[in-house]
């Protein structure tokens, strides 16, 4: 009863939030209130298993509304078509070589240096016990967070110069971890 | 001035970067999302591919559990003495028990007796798909971790390439340009599925790249035995003893769970080394209203409960591994939360194929040629679904033993060929108009094959006939209103449509 409750709440609140939009932001404001104050009841009273079934039932609440205004967006006129304006292709080698340096940056180098601070965040709550669920759980847990950051991180920088840093920074301070522990 | 141009800089990387993750991973991206979202029901699509087995019932009790132990072991006595037996017990979904052993899997009806081998291998086929791609098992998941990996780096970019993402939050231009239908259908279903889809892929990743973590600790800590390491989590197996003894009494193993569990629902009966003196039972139970897959207790050999292993209530690491597959495949709150990652499966296939369409399009505004990527898109939109289609009236007319992966991939590969030579022979709705017949034709040749069966089993030939009657119209509104310069005039662009390369 009060999951159906905070859910309908939910509902609730995806529609205070869809009229609060483009205007009324006060409205808005006690859309997203609500909405908070749903999860947090959900996720009090039912723990992660409450807080999953209401980001679920707000995601799809929300995308009720969307193909609602899909179904109603009113006609009209296709944009004037841009021209096909001839552009210099890019030196091929120079681009596929800077295409696998990325790739490389990001992928394999990245990944290591995840690896490497998940293994070093393991050994260092462990210390000298055996292994446990905590250790064990919390390196699989780091490893795809960190190299999904890391992959952000790269990828809203300039260029493969810039985009060594962030792996290597991580990994600095995995070795700092590992030296520590 | 200057802080809005580096905003604006910052803005283009962030979509030069989404741009690039996308391109290197969309197309397994594509695969992923769709097996993805069939799965969530794959007992349904069990039931479906193996419609006339006589079923169990929703509940299976202790001593028909305890006889199909023997009439199983009696009925494999001319194969290799397995080492592990499961009995899967019926749940709403499928309401069938399975007995599997390292041989063979087998229906058992009510009562324990054997019904029929259980081959419900395009399903299985399905499950492989999504969850390694069909790669041998360990490489297979850790690739589709690392896109997992790559999908949720996606998400993340693909909010900050958005700068107006407040302002857009609900529109969705379905009768614009088509350009920006695509795009608007490819933002706002990328927004608002965000949280559900970062947990949903990041849970996959976890799943997927645990091996790499559990075999570098087993290769640092357990001389390379990786079993150890997962025994942290799930629990560990006895000493082995091979000295024969008497089957496991599992039917006093169960009837202890309900007495001392009762708020629990078994849903797994597993036996290690089953008659030998080192032989013991695990019941997996499910909790209710809670993410874990479930808690195992533990038996010897005659029933004795031995103690569980923590899941439920052990370490906080112990809890959050075990509530990362319910998590992922959506199967922790009954029928409308599998309704909504359906949902939220299709929206990643939409998300991902309007992506890559954006990018073509915008590569041909640019003046270079884009005519073979159109064409090879189109078939992996298209010829993926149509594939998993084709495979599953090989397994309906072939029976369970076809190669289907072979298949699968090769038919794929002979599509984007065709697709590189004669792009303008596969066109996206024309590979749409057959997809959506296929489905017609598969949903209606269902019924009438197993007319006699479950109504239950029917409701996806409804959903079948439903998906591939929407493809066909359309399909026709397209070919009928996309004029010569490639432009629609379609009144309405769904999701499926705006991605027309």
């Amino acid at each position: 009863m009060a999951v159906m409750m905070a859910i309908t709440a939910l509902a609730l609140a995806v529609v205070l939030i869809r009229l609060g939009w483009g205007g009324r932001e006060g409205l808005s404001g006690v859309g997203w209130a609500v909405a908070t104050l749903s999860l947090t009841w959900l996720t009090w009273s039912d723990g992660a298993w409450g807080l999953a079934t209401g980001l679920t039932a707000g995601a799809i609440f929300a995308l009720v509304l969307v193909l609602y205004a899909g179904a109603i967006s009113p006609r009209s006129g296709a944009r004037r078509a841009a021209a096909n304006v001839p552009v210099r292709l890019s030196n091929r080698a120079e681009g596929f070589g800077r295409r696998t340096l990325v790739f490389l940056l990001v992928v394999p180098l990245s990944f290591a240096a995840a690896q490497w601070l998940a293994f070093a965040i393991a050994i260092a709550m462990k210390a000298n016990a055996p292994l446990d669920a905590n250790s064990v759980s919390t390196m699989m847990f780091v490893q795809p967070s960190v190299w999904a950051i890391l992959m952000v991180w790269q990828m809203v920088l300039a260029g493969p110069r810039e985009m060594l840093a962030p792996p290597v920074i991580v990994a600095g301070i995995a070795t700092l971890i590992w030296v520590a522990a | 001035m200057t802080g809005a141009t580096t905003d604006m800089g910052f803005v283009r990387r962030a979509l030069s970067g989404h741009a690039a993750i996308g391109l290197l991973a969309g197309a397994l991206i594509y695969l992923i999302a769709i097996t993805g979202a069939m799965i969530v029901v794959h007992d349904r699509w069990q039931r479906w591919e193996q419609p006339g087995v006589t079923e169990t019932g929703d509940h299976l009790s202790p001593t028909a559990a305890q006889a199909s132990l023997e009439r199983v072991l009696a009925r494999e006595g001319d194969l290799p003495r397995t080492e592990h037996l499961y009995i899967r017990m019926p749940t709403e979904d499928l309401p069938r028990a399975v007995v599997t052993t390292d041989n063979k899997a087998w229906y058992i009806d009510g009562e324990g007796e054997v019904v029929e081998r259980e081959a419900h291998t395009w399903t299985e086929f399905v499950m492989a798909l999504h969850i390694n791609l069909t790669l041998p098992i360990v490489w297979g998941m850790i690739l589709v971790g690392a896109l997992g990996v790559a999908l949720a780096a996606l998400l993340v970019t693909g909010v900050l390439a958005h700068p107006r993402i407040v302002r857009d939050a609900f529109r969705l231009r379905t009768r614009h340009d088509p350009q920006l239908a695509r795009a608007d259908w490819h933002n706002r279903l990328g927004v608002w599925t965000f949280a559900p889809m970062l947990a949903i892929t990041l849970t996959g990743a976890f799943i997927g790249l645990s091996y790499v973590g559990a075999g570098l600790l087993a290769q640092v800590y357990e001389g390379g035995d990786i079993e150890p390491v997962y025994a942290t989590i799930f629990g560990n197996e006895p000493e082995h003893d091979p000295t024969p003894a008497p089957l496991p009494d599992i039917a006093r193993a169960m009837a202890t769970v309900s007495e001392r569990f009762p708020q629990t629902v078994p849903t797994y009966v597993v036996v290690h080394d089953p008659m030998t003196r080192g032989q013991f039972v695990q019941i997996i139970a499910e909790h209710p209203r809670r993410l874990i897959y479930g808690e195992t207790y533990r038996f010897d050999g005659a029933g004795e409960y031995l103690g569980k292993v923590g899941t439920s209530d052990g370490e906080f690491g112990r809890q959050a591994a075990a509530s990362t597959y319910r998590l992922h495949f959506g199967d922790f709150a009954g029928l409308p939360v599998e309704l909504a990652y359906i949902g939220f499966g299709f929206a990643l296939a939409g998300i991902t194929a309007t992506g890559t369409t954006l990018w073509l399009r915008k590569r041909a505004r640019k003046g270079y040629p884009t005519e073979r990527f159109d064409a090879m898109w189109a078939m992996v939109v298209w010829g993926i679904p149509l594939m998993l289609v084709v495979t599953a009236w090989l397994r309906f007319t072939g029976g369970p033993d076809v190669p289907l992966v072979s298949t699968f991939w090769g038919g794929l590969a002979l599509g984007l060929a065709g697709s590189a030579l004669r792009p303008s022979v596969m066109r996206a709705s024309r590979l749409m108009m057959v997809l959506g017949i296929a489905l017609v034709v598969t949903a209606i040749a269902h019924f009438i094959g197993f007319a006699d069966t479950d109504p239950a089993v029917h409701a996806l030939d409804a959903v079948l006939l439903l998906g591939g009657a929407l493809l066909v119209q359309l399909a026709r509104r397209s070919s009928s209103t996309v004029d010569g310069t490639g432009h629609s005039r379609r009144r309405l662009a769904g999701p499926s449509s705006a991605a027309f390369p």
